[in-house]
């Protein structure tokens, strides 16, 4: 063996004797796809459908053998024929609208205002170092524990709701856009000064477009928490709503109602949050 | 002296320091960049500022601008006491200042836009400009698609294009390699040549100060004075051809000898 025919491994170069070892890497023989390519994405999305498929499988099963109580989580294909009923019926129409209103107030309230304080604070370095603290504790706390105290002051009804959301909003939005403000390169201001620029010309054609990319994260955080804090309000204050119509469902036990309910809240939430972020995207594609 | 042939042009202003200083107080911390300094620019002469990193030139050029206000002494301009920025002057910065949103053709009409002249004519003169600053074709660009010394020929093509009498110019080529550097300080050159407004130039590259000027002040360190004023006697137009004239390597060797003995104390002198 040592003397005839070399064995069939020493065919294989070996690494030279020197500290730089060669080391033989297997190209190109994994068949999982690499991503970017269609295929990496065809996997990804086909993996998470078929994930989303099982899950569902599962409670469907266990429903239906009596695993889960029907007071607990009914059939997913129950609710499933469930929700034509409950988006065709009178009352849907009027929630959908009563939780955009608020929804939208909420937002046409906290954008500009957390905007507008973000810059203030920017401007203003001491009362952006005094106000600083506060906001961002602010962030941390939740809102929703004010709200037997607007109750109070403001009955059973969409204000409360519109004011702890417009309130929780607007954290998000000031701060970012006090980070932005406080991290715009000088030279900025400088050109804007060296231009002759009025305040409105600095402001709109300078420092805002410039703080864009953490304008709009802040924004699109201040969109969804807005979101969360209307249907969650709903739940407590409201007569009419989605979030109001899941609690109301759920009181007179129809749990098939109520998960019907649900379902539809987090459908809305996926659309408007995937909306937003790509509207997010785009305008920072063409800003930047 | 040749540069009392350079003819002067009607339109451009000249700048006067009177005893001008400097005092910073930041923090409790007091720092006197710029000590005293007086000094006439006349119309329609390139000079330039040469000094020690951190020495104020570029809080000297706020102070002509009028960005800053001094804390001895003032600035005339013609005459007339310096209280903030004019519109007859105009400002290129060290950093990249271009907006980023906006095409080439956009940043070089943004001066002329917030001055509400008409979109028909600011179309025109940014046009121009951006032809004569050698950025035909590239008009629709955004700034992230051009190079570093493309960027600076937007922002100069922007401060021209105000037609300023004066143009104040702070290290505009500081962050480029030095091809691209003596290259653009060519077509500035040229540029000026033709318009012969009064430029105020701040470099610490010693060969582009003499290419590019009538008259050159050397600062000391900080707290700075007016150590020096030169004259660079040299023939215009001023071609590359300029290197090999033997009066511009005795001008380098007289600014070398200036500059290095404030160059090696300058980490020493910080505040007081
Ligand atoms: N706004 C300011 N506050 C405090 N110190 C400053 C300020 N601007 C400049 N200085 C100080 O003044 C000195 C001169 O600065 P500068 O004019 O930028 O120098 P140069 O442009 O010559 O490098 C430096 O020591 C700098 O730290
Ligand atoms: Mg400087």
């Amino acid at each position: 063996m040592t003397s005839k025919a070399p064995p069939a491994k020493t065919q294989v170069p070996t690494a030279p004797p020197s500290s730089f070892t060669e080391v033989h890497i297997p190209r190109a023989r994994s068949r999982r796809p690499r991503p970017g390519t269609k295929a990496y994405r065809v996997a990804v999305h086909g993996t998470q459908l078929t994930l989303l498929a099982a899950l569902f499988g599962l409670i469907e099963l266990a429903a239906r053998t009596g695993h889960v109580s029907k007071f607990v989580l009914p059939a997913p294909s129950e609710i499933a024929r469930k929700l034509p009923h409950v988006v065709a019926s009178s009352q849907f129409g009027g929630d959908l609208r009563q939780s955009a209103i608020e929804l939208g107030l909420a937002c046409i309230i906290a954008l500009p205002i957390g905007v507008i304080v973000g810059l203030a604070l920017g401007r203003w370095s001491l009362a952006g170092r005094v106000l600083e603290p506060f906001l961002s504790t602010l962030y941390a706390v939740p809102l929703l524990v004010f709200y037997p105290i607007l109750l109070v002051m403001m009955g059973l009804g969409w204000t409360p709701i519109v004011v702890i959301s417009a309130a929780a909003a607007f954290v998000p939005v000031s701060m970012n856009t006090l980070t932005g403000a406080k991290t715009l390169s000088p030279t900025f201001r400088k050109l804007a000064r060296s231009l002759n620029c009025n305040r409105r010309q600095t402001y709109l054609k300078i420092l805002l477009p410039a703080m864009v990319p953490l304008l709009v994260p802040g924004i699109q955080i201040g969109l969804i928490v807005a979101l969360v804090y209307t249907i969650a309000m709903e739940f407590l204050v409201a007569v009419q709503g989605l979030g109001f119509r899941i609690s109301y469902s759920y009181t007179l036990f129809q749990m098939v109602a109520t998960w019907a309910g649900i379902v539809i809240v987090v459908i809305i939430s996926i659309v408007l949050s995937t909306a937003i972020t790509a509207t997010g995207r785009r305008v920072r594609q063409d800003l930047d | 002296m040749a540069t009392d042939q350079i003819p002067e042009a009607q339109t451009s202003l000249g700048v006067s320091l009177h005893g001008i200083g400097m005092v910073f107080e930041a923090g409790g911390k007091r720092t006197e960049a710029i000590r005293s300094v007086s000094a006439t620019m006349p119309p329609g002469r390139f000079v330039t500022v040469i000094g020690p990193s951190g020495c104020g030139k570029s809080t000297l050029l706020d102070l002509v601008f009028g960005l800053q206000m001094p804390t001895t002494g003032y600035v005339t301009i013609d005459g007339e006491p310096v209280t903030g920025p004019r519109r007859d002057m105009s400002m290129v910065f060290q950093e990249d200042s271009t907006l980023h949103w906006r095409t080439v053709q956009d940043n070089v009409a943004f001066g002329l836009e917030v001055a509400g002249v008409r979109k028909s004519e600011r179309r025109r003169r940014a046009e121009a400009m951006i032809k004569l600053v050698g950025l035909s074709g590239f008009e629709d660009y955004r700034p992230r698609q051009l190079s570093g010394g493309m960027k600076q020929r937007v922002a100069i093509a922007r401060s021209l294009v105000m037609e300023p009498r004066i143009l104040l110019m702070d290290e505009p080529f500081g962050a480029l390699d030095q091809q691209t550097r003596w290259r653009l300080g060519g077509e500035l050159t040229r540029i000026w040549e033709e318009t012969r407004n009064s430029v105020l130039f701040v470099t610490h590259d010693i060969h582009e100060a003499i290419r590019l000027s009538d008259v050159v002040w050397v600062m000391s360190e900080r707290p700075s004075v007016l150590k020096t004023e030169m004259i660079v006697d040299l023939p215009r137009p001023r071609t590359d051809e300029v290197l090999s004239d033997p009066r511009f390597t005795q001008y380098a060797a007289q600014l070398w000898e200036l500059l290095l003995p404030e160059i090696d104390t300058t980490s020493e002198a910080v505040s007081r």
